[in-house]
């Protein structure tokens, strides 16, 4: 095996990344001149998302002719399929290729973790089509289902054209009245939802008066009771999949309202009540995108259909949808890859050893603790490239003292900004980046990324020198006292100590291995400024029901969410107490925003001052505001208020994200924005890559 | 004779019976249930669930209800229908998912079975036969190896070796082409060629055990009057160990295979998981951990009750042989 040095060569790797602008990135490290050449090209900066959303993407001419793949050729020439003019609609969206024109065929072998093929990743392979979406650098949201929107001044009538003739994966077209299904018949139909219209692009405050309307085949209005600016953002990440995902012809045979003999099919699938049956048969959870993996005669509107689901075995099988409605600039319907095998693995090790087997092609979140190993078997001649990506994250660590503890003493002394700042000093982030995140990145608060409009240095670099004398000084105006041993005692004489939750592996979003480690280290951290902190780690199961009691007094997630572009307004977890990983605020939370707990359960919360609850509403006029400059301002002065309030404190900001592929996968664009928000790989454009040999 | 016959069957439908209870209380006991894990899973991508919706989503899966309301209907649509649920997982039964899995798990069970008693029995007997030489403790020291040794840092160990050295690894049961293949007989042929890695792997840790019980048998009984006159009579010894003590020892074994199917199965669990192996064990597991309760419940059952059976049979085939048995 040839012997590069591997830390030398994710110098270089990391320094290619700092070179080519990325602020985030960009330390001070001289080049070293030893360094070998890095193994990709540098990646292209993020873009800032400057542009006014919902501008359509600039015209394309198309040849007049249209092309698709030989598979569905064959089947045209046969008779079993009408020919592609008349499966394409009108005005297909035009994709253009990231990298390089492809070309058909081929088979795509995606390897995920767990027996979701939806959370593994399939969900941003094939369903992850909503009516718009960001552009290819995350700046804004473009048309795609919909060709126009028209937004009235008011910020209150978003008025959606639908691109005519786009069919489901069945050949039946999907029309405005698809969209009315979804929302009369399914959101706002008392038996299903008998608590009222649930759904995460309708903000509790603006259901009440909220109403669709269908204009014509093609055009339907939804018009909210007060002005709502950043619906649009909300519509371009997962939760605008739901107006994608009601395909009326198909689902009205399940719901009593369409078909008067439902009940003999309650009967006969052994249900008790067609809602039972709906869910069932339908969408059974909120829009769960699961049927479209699990359910071959469930109409898409993806760019790959399921054939087998992954039933009992540990492999499903998707082929081309030959009504997909997306063509390149070309004319050459997508996608262009034939079929994807999906196999299934219980463990992230087994997976990457088959990563580097070859027996795949593509995985999503490969996971930093194998950084190294990828790229070593990359030098080591293995049929692999790696590209790299931009994480959307602000942080790579979040860590939350709950403000609203139940408990008094621990209350008072989380309450004191303080203890935030002499904590934040004490823990030594370059030591954490080097052994947990295997050095990439640098340190940082958990803020939005330099080049995004609502940057501001303050909230992402304060407090962040490794200063022990420093974080004694803090901690010493809140814990002066100490016991015998230095350990430090609480306002009310007794010993002082904290127990940190913490996520166990189990954990179902993300890396809680390394924040466990993390947690470790930040322990004996922790200990040498004379705070005693216990990690307790739990499975979210227990997380949840600790939640509903306020008993998580000091928490560790990640400080991802909202860090790229203007997309913190759309989730503001880590500056806005009232979300629901906003821990630093968690036992104020039912007095900020609407609430399911009962009066018992109420009474382990705390009620907040008065300023928690206007910052709140500060942020939920900025959801209002219809500019993109007012927007940018009003959320601006969110998080500079955030910044005083320092709620959380972070580690570091995320280095590249890396992405390892075999080499035969080809149409990744490098650098793309890496995250939920941009539907992590759905941003690259599945359905324009390509199999080359 | 009867009489024994029918009290045994009737204490083994009731434990069948107090398993079932018993397995679907258990997967009711941690706390959540499938809409909570479903909903962690929506969280965990930014999603913002209502509160009211998580309601209504256990109401439409019964979760609302009282666990034994749910035992009754579940065991009902079993006994009446042979319906054990539903998986909400794979939107599928969980009768047909757990009967697909079955197939390949009984050939991994098996084929380590045998492996085990391959390895195992002849080196319990050299081990007997030639006591405190160097064979028997060597024989010692790679069972208690065998032992000691997770079978899934095993698994890892050698997935790292094989791939090191071969530059790739086998993980799964099948190669790539008879993933998705219906069964045949090439790829019967090709699992085979797949499975004698992890059948290989659950034997290791069986092995010392086994040896050492079939050693220690095999030392009560070299030592009986019997064995002495066979060998006073001029029996060769190898035709003699077989022949007669080697067979009386084997007599604990075979009344505990009714053990081994449920005991191989939970240890098959992790290595499954390492070696990405479709077998009941993985699946188990995964429904476990995202609270697939019907999946999970019918598994437990089926393979207790496949215990209780075993156990059964061995009793009644033990009272047939040993009157001593029947009667007490």
């Amino acid at each position: 095996m040839k012997t590069v040095s591997r830390r030398k060569f994710l110098k270089a790797a990391a320094f290619a990344a700092g070179a080519a602008g990325l602020a985030a990135c960009a330390t001070s490290t001289p080049a070293p001149t030893e360094a070998p050449a890095p193994p990709t090209e540098a990646p292209k900066p993020a873009a800032p998302a400057p542009a006014e959303p919902t501008k359509a993407a600039e015209p394309v001419t198309l040849p007049g002719k249209f092309n698709e793949a030989p598979m569905l050729a064959e089947m045209v020439k046969a008779g079993k399929l009408p020919p592609v003019d008349q499966r394409l609609p009108e005005n297909p969206q035009v994709v253009k290729p990231l990298v390089a024109p492809g070309k058909y065929g081929g088979t795509l072998r995606q390897g995920i973790v767990g027996n979701s093929v939806t959370w593994g990743g399939g969900l941003y392979t094939f369903q992850w089509e909503n009516l718009v979406q960001w552009k290819p650098d995350f700046s804004a949201p473009e048309p795609s289902l919909a060709e126009k929107i028209d937004i009235s001044p008011d910020g209150r009538e978003y008025t959606f054209t639908l691109r005519k003739g786009i069919k489901w994966s069945d050949g039946q077209p999907f029309t405005a009245d698809d969209i009315m299904f979804y929302i009369d018949d399914v959101l706002f139909n008392t038996e299903i939802n008998p608590g009222g219209p649930a759904a995460d692009w309708l903000p509790a405050n603006q259901r009440e008066g909220f109403r669709a309307e269908k204009v014509d085949d093609y055009t339907f209005k939804l018009i909210f009771p007060r002005p709502f600016g950043s619906f649009l953002y909300n519509l371009a990440t997962w939760v605008g999949r739901y107006f994608a995902q009601y395909p009326k012809h198909y689902l009205q045979q399940f719901h009593a309202k369409y078909n008067p003999e439902v009940d003999k099919l309650v009967k006969q699938e052994g249900m008790e009540n067609w809602v039972q049956l709906f869910f069932r048969k339908g969408p059974d959870t909120w829009g769960n995108p699961d049927r479209f993996m699990d359910v071959p005669e469930y109409p898409s509107l993806g760019p790959w259909v399921v054939v087998q689901p992954i039933g009992s075995g540990s492999t499903a099988r998707f082929v081309r949808n030959p009504y997909y409605w997306k063509v390149d600039d070309q004319g050459n319907q997508l996608p262009y890859i034939d079929e994807v095998i999906i196999t299934a693995y219980q463990d992230p090790e087994a997976r990457a050893l088959a990563m580097l087997n070859g027996d795949l092609d593509f995985i999503k979140d490969p996971g930093e603790q194998n950084r190294e190993l990828y790229y070593d078997a990359m030098n080591a001649g293995k049929s692999l490239k790696i590209i790299q990506r931009v994480p959307e994250g602000g942080n790579t660590i979040s860590i939350h003292f709950n403000q609203g503890s139940k408990n008094p003493v621990l209350r008072q002394v989380f309450q004191d900004k303080n203890f935030r700042i002499g904590m934040s000093h004490a823990i030594n982030r370059e030591e954490l980046i080097e052994v947990v995140f295997k050095g990439q990145g640098k340190p940082a608060q958990v803020a939005p990324l330099e080049n995004s409009p609502l940057y501001i240095e303050r909230l992402a670099n304060q407090y962040l020198e490794y200063d022990v004398a420093k974080a004694n000084e803090y901690l010493d105006k809140v814990l002066p006292n100490k016991d015998a041993n230095g350990m430090r005692l609480g306002p009310d004489g007794k010993p002082f100590s904290i127990i940190w939750t913490c996520l166990d592996q189990t954990y179902t979003g993300g890396d809680a291995r390394a924040w466990l480690q993390a947690a470790e280290i930040m322990v004996g951290y922790f200990k040498a400024v004379g705070v005693d902190v216990k990690l307790d780690v739990i499975s979210e199961q227990v997380l949840n029901e600790r939640r509903r009691t306020n008993d998580v007094d000091m928490f560790i997630f990640h400080g991802s969410e909202g860090g790229a572009g203007v997309t913190a307004i759309i989730d503001p977890r880590w500056h806005v107490p009232g979300e629901y990983w906003s821990f630093f605020g968690h036992g104020w939370a039912p007095y900020v925003v609407p609430t399911d707990l009962s009066e018992e359960e109420k009474s382990n919360f705390v009620e907040p001052p008065d300023w928690v609850i206007q910052h709140r509403r500060l942020y939920e006029q900025a959801t209002e505001q219809t500019t993109y400059e007012a927007q940018v301002a009003a959320m601006r002065k969110v998080l500079e208020a955030s910044a005083d309030y320092f709620w959380v404190i972070g580690i570091s900001r995320p280095g590249l994200s890396y992405q390892p592929m075999s080499k035969r996968l080809q149409g990744l664009p490098e650098g793309s924005v890496d995250g939920w928000l941009p539907g992590t790989h759905k941003i690259m454009r599945p359905e324009q890559w390509f199999i080359e040999g | 004779m009867w009489q024994f016959m029918l009290r045994r069957l009737s204490y083994a439908l009731l434990a069948v019976f107090v398993i079932s209870l018993v397995s679907f209380a258990v997967i009711q006991l941690p706390p959540g249930d499938y809409v909570t894990d479903m909903i962690n899973r929506v969280r965990a991508t930014g999603g913002k669930v209502d509160p009211e919706f998580e309601q209504r989503m256990r109401e439409v899966y019964g979760f609302n209800q009282p666990m034994i309301v749910q035992y009754a209907k579940w065991l009902t649509n079993i006994l009446t229908r042979g319906e054990f649920g539903y998986s909400f997982i794979y939107k599928r039964d969980a009768g047909e998912m757990i009967m697909e899995r079955l197939p390949t798990t009984a050939v991994m069970v098996f084929g380590a079975v045998l492996l085990t008693w391959v390895i195992a029995l002849p080196l319990g007997v050299m081990a007997a036969v030639y006591k405190r030489t160097a064979i028997d403790y060597s024989a010692i020291f790679i069972g208690f190896v065998g032992l000691a040794v997770p079978s899934f840092m095993l698994a890892i160990v050698v997935l790292f070796v094989v791939y090191r050295t071969f530059g790739r690894a086998t993980i799964g049961l099948f190669s790539p082409e008879y993933v998705a293949a219906p069964w045949s007989v090439n790829r019967l042929l090709d699992l085979l060629k797949n499975m004698w890695l992890p059948a290989l792997i659950t034997a290791v840790t069986g092995i010392g055990a086994l040896t050492q019980t079939m050693r220690a048998n095999l030392l009560d009984e070299l030592n009986k009057p019997y064995v002495n006159t066979a060998r006073a009579k001029g029996l060769p010894e190898w035709r003699l160990l077989w022949k007669y003590p080697v067979r009386h020892a084997l007599n604990p074994f075979v009344s505990t295979i009714g053990w081994l199917l449920p005991a191989l199965v939970a240890g098959d669990v992790v290595i499954s998981i390492v070696l990405n192996l479709p077998t009941a064990g993985s699946m188990l597991y995964a429904a476990l951990l995202q609270q697939d309760q019907y999946v999970a419940a019918g598994f437990i059952l089926l393979l207790s009750s496949l215990t209780v059976i075993g156990t059964l049979i061995s009793d009644l085939l033990l009272a047939l042989l040993d009157p001593r048995i029947r009667l007490s």
